[in-house]
């Protein structure tokens, strides 16, 4: 074949271009541990890869409502367990106080100091979070939940039964308040029967023994509602922490599914690295050598 | 014819023969140069010597017309591929993701489940909103910039292929002219063949080589270029470019191949695509969301407003985010007209969740397909560089100047300048013998 002498330097000049051009981007790829620099270097990876980050900032605001599930059940669960406790000594006094040798005097004595753990069970119910969000009236969060009216003498529940449903994956979601309606149902029932023994108990009567024993049943079923409440918060917990672990093991899954696609293979790399450099020096010599030989030089 | 003569004639021969093999040596470096050879004749009449019958240039039409043809292809996938290759990774770019300006107004939104009626977690939502628009609009300019860009670029290479075609016919005029004188035009018709080089990375060409040494050019859908010695005007509007011939008009496709094709063919395919799957992601995000917000009650118990705002006619440039207040989120349900629960209620919330929910399918698949594009153009651009190397390389082994072959040309004319000059000196001799005989 024929080949003129401007075609060969052209040639030659064309391979040193490609081979900078190939070793310029293995190097890039290496300095910035990327595979895929643009998109058209792996489309399918690319579109995947679009997709991996926003998954993984979901998983992560999934854990992040976990979080805020979790402190705020926990923190119901706190007043709801003072109740219990409350709850307790109330019901000690009432035992005590239907026993029927009590005086009139001790009996009053019982019943101030009932009052005063009546007193911080309706505080425990109304109770607040740092926000000054009631926690157990549903959607009403700026409403008192169990309101006091002094003319007709009676607690009445003033939330609402609408339960705040939070998101803890695609396809779930848990409760995250507890209903003042479920702990006191019927319109405050408990509530308006200990007021009234109270009050009873307020007009030092010779003997309690009757209504007693029906606070006693009434505190007994209250406590109930309550531990029932409690345990439900315990299973939402339970399950928010087996949620947890599969979310996290997702999330790692996820970002070594990306790394995995996104990032360089480094032997690999550098050894095509070193594959372009050696084929760029030859490519340099080959043409160092030829171009001294010329007919000319021996004319 | 004497043996002194015949020699002269010899020698005159050698030397037209040193000259055209020192030209070539000489133009071996220089582009388009198609190398010239020498062609001797015996003179007519019995033992008169040698002549120089021509000095003609060794070129193959076809070989040209190949070359022309893959400049063309080359040069109409390298245009396409600067904007799509700028488009794609514009779009790719991780912080412009529009999958995650999305993912983080949904984790916003999730965020605010718990407690939606918390300020702070309302305007996060807001303020993602907001920065998804931000993206939007830095998108919108840098594809508005590229449009511009495209249309000074389409102008540019008009103005060029106006002024190639004149120069072209005017070398048209000049080549018939000195055809008709009986002048050599090997140095004119290089210098066409050069332009029209140039001219086909710009346009694809149609070559009609015609009688008296001209040529008629016309761009690949028909439009003249060049007809004898008169030539087209190009001119841009916006992305459209016409071609005027005698005040006749010939609109210009992304068939005509060339970087002007490859433009044309890039605005319409990809350029105007790409906006359109825009338009449409963002219309679909913004009336889902809004349609959400309207089916809810916000923290005051009033009808949803909506968040987003754009105009029809120009989606992409108008997208933006109302004045809406934290407060007007309408993140309360709706329970046959009225607010499904108090201001903690976060039954809206969900929905709106939901009506993001595969809104930026259509940013995949666009991205995908950008992506797809891209490669398949890149593989088109390495096969139309090798079908061009090739053109080129082909074209070169015929007319290309090879230096060791010249240097065995100088060595072989000087051997016969030599030779005939040992002739005149025998010649002289003989003279010399004959004079001194008396």
């Amino acid at each position: 074949m024929r080949v003129s002498s401007h075609q060969y330097h052209l040639n030659t000049i064309r391979t040193i271009q490609q081979n900078t051009e190939e070793y310029s981007k293995t190097s890039i790829q290496l300095a910035t541990n990327r595979r895929i620099l643009k998109p058209s270097d792996d489309p399918l990876g690319a579109v995947m890869l679009l997709t991996l980050d926003s998954e993984l900032t979901t998983l992560k605001q999934y854990t992040n409502n976990m979080s805020a599930v979790n402190y705020n059940l926990g923190q119901q669960e706190t007043h709801l367990n003072s109740i219990v406790n409350l709850l307790g000594s109330m019901q000690e006094l009432a035992t005590t106080a239907a026993n029927d040798s009590n005086s009139a005097y001790e009996l009053e004595a019982f019943g101030q100091e009932m009052e005063v753990l009546f007193q911080g069970i309706v505080d425990a119910l109304n109770a607040k979070d740092g926000t000054g969000r009631y926690y157990f009236s549903g959607s009403e969060i700026d409403v008192v939940p169990f309101q006091f009216d002094a003319v007709t003498n009676t607690f009445s529940y003033e939330g609402d039964e609408q339960v705040r449903q939070v998101a803890v994956s695609d396809t779930s979601s848990v409760a995250s308040n507890i209903l003042g309606s479920n702990l006191a149902p019927n319109n405050a029932e408990f509530l308006n029967e200990m007021r009234a023994y109270l009050d009873f108990l307020a007009t030092s009567p010779d003997t309690a023994g009757d209504e007693s024993r029906a606070a006693i049943d009434s505190i007994g079923s209250f406590l109930g509602n309550v531990a029932q409440e409690i345990t439900r918060i315990g299973g939402i917990t339970a399950s928010l922490d087996e949620l947890e672990t599969g979310n996290t093991e997702i999330s790692l899954f996820t970002e070594n599914l990306r790394d995995d696609i996104r990032n360089v293979d480094y032997p690999t790399a550098y050894v095509h690295l070193n594959e372009t450099l050696a084929a760029y020096e030859s490519s340099l010599r080959v043409y160092a050598s030829v171009t001294k030989l010329s007919l000319f030089s021996y004319i | 014819m004497s043996m002194l003569l015949n020699a002269v004639s010899g020698l005159n021969a050698a030397n037209a023969g040193l000259i055209v093999a020192g030209q070539n040596t000489a133009n071996a470096a220089v582009k388009g140069y198609s190398r010239q050879t020498i062609y001797l004749e015996t003179a007519s009449g019995g033992l008169n010597g040698v002549k120089v019958a021509k000095v003609d240039r060794i070129v193959n039409g076809f070989l040209n017309d190949d070359i022309w043809r893959t400049t063309s292809e080359l040069n109409h996938y390298e245009g396409f591929q600067t904007y799509l290759g700028y488009h794609e990774e514009l779009l790719g770019t991780e912080s412009l993701n529009l999958n995650n300006s999305v993912a983080e107004i949904k984790a916003a939104l999730n965020a605010a489940l718990a407690t939606p009626e918390s300020p702070a977690y309302r305007q996060q939502v807001i303020s993602s909103a907001d920065a998804m628009v931000q993206k939007i609009a830095q998108l919108n300019g840098a594809l508005a910039g590229q449009r511009e860009k495209l249309g000074k670029e389409l102008s540019d290479l008009s103005d060029n292929v106006t002024s190639l075609s004149s120069q072209i016919a005017e070398l048209n005029g000049k080549i018939s002219k000195a055809k008709a004188l009986g002048e050599p035009t090997s140095q004119l018709e290089d210098a066409r063949e050069l332009i029209t080089s140039e001219l086909s990375s710009y346009i694809g060409v149609d070559i009609l080589n015609q009688a008296d040494g001209t040529v008629n050019i016309t761009a690949k859908n028909g439009a003249p270029l060049v007809i004898g010695s008169k030539s087209s005007t190009l001119n841009v509007t916006g992305t459209d470019v016409t071609a005027t011939f005698n005040n006749q008009d010939f609109p210009l496709t992304g068939a005509v191949g060339g970087r002007i094709g490859g433009l044309l063919s890039v605005d319409s395919e990809i350029l105007d695509t790409t906006r359109d799957s825009l338009n449409n992601l963002i219309t679909t995000i913004a009336d889902n969301v809004n349609n959400a917000l309207a089916d809810g009650f916000d923290l005051d118990g009033n009808a949803g407003v909506p968040l987003f705002f754009y105009n029809p006619a120009d989606p992409l440039g108008t997208f933006n985010i109302t004045d809406i207040t934290a407060s007007e989120l309408a993140f309360r349900g709706n329970n046959g007209g009225v607010p499904a629960g108090g201001k903690g209620d976060n039954g809206n919330v969900a929905n709106i969740i939901d009506a993001l929910g595969g809104s930026t399918d259509g940013y995949d698949v666009l991205i995908g397909d950008l992506a797809i594009k891209s490669k398949q153009v890149q593989s088109s651009i390495k096969t139309a560089r090798i079908l061009n190397d090739n053109a080129i390389a082909a074209r070169d082994n015929l007319s290309g100047v090879n230096l060791d072959e010249e240097a065995a040309s100088v060595m072989f004319y000087q051997q016969l300048y030599d030779a005939n000059a040992r002739v005149i000196s025998t010649a002289d001799q003989m003279f010399k013998t004959l004079i001194n005989m008396f």
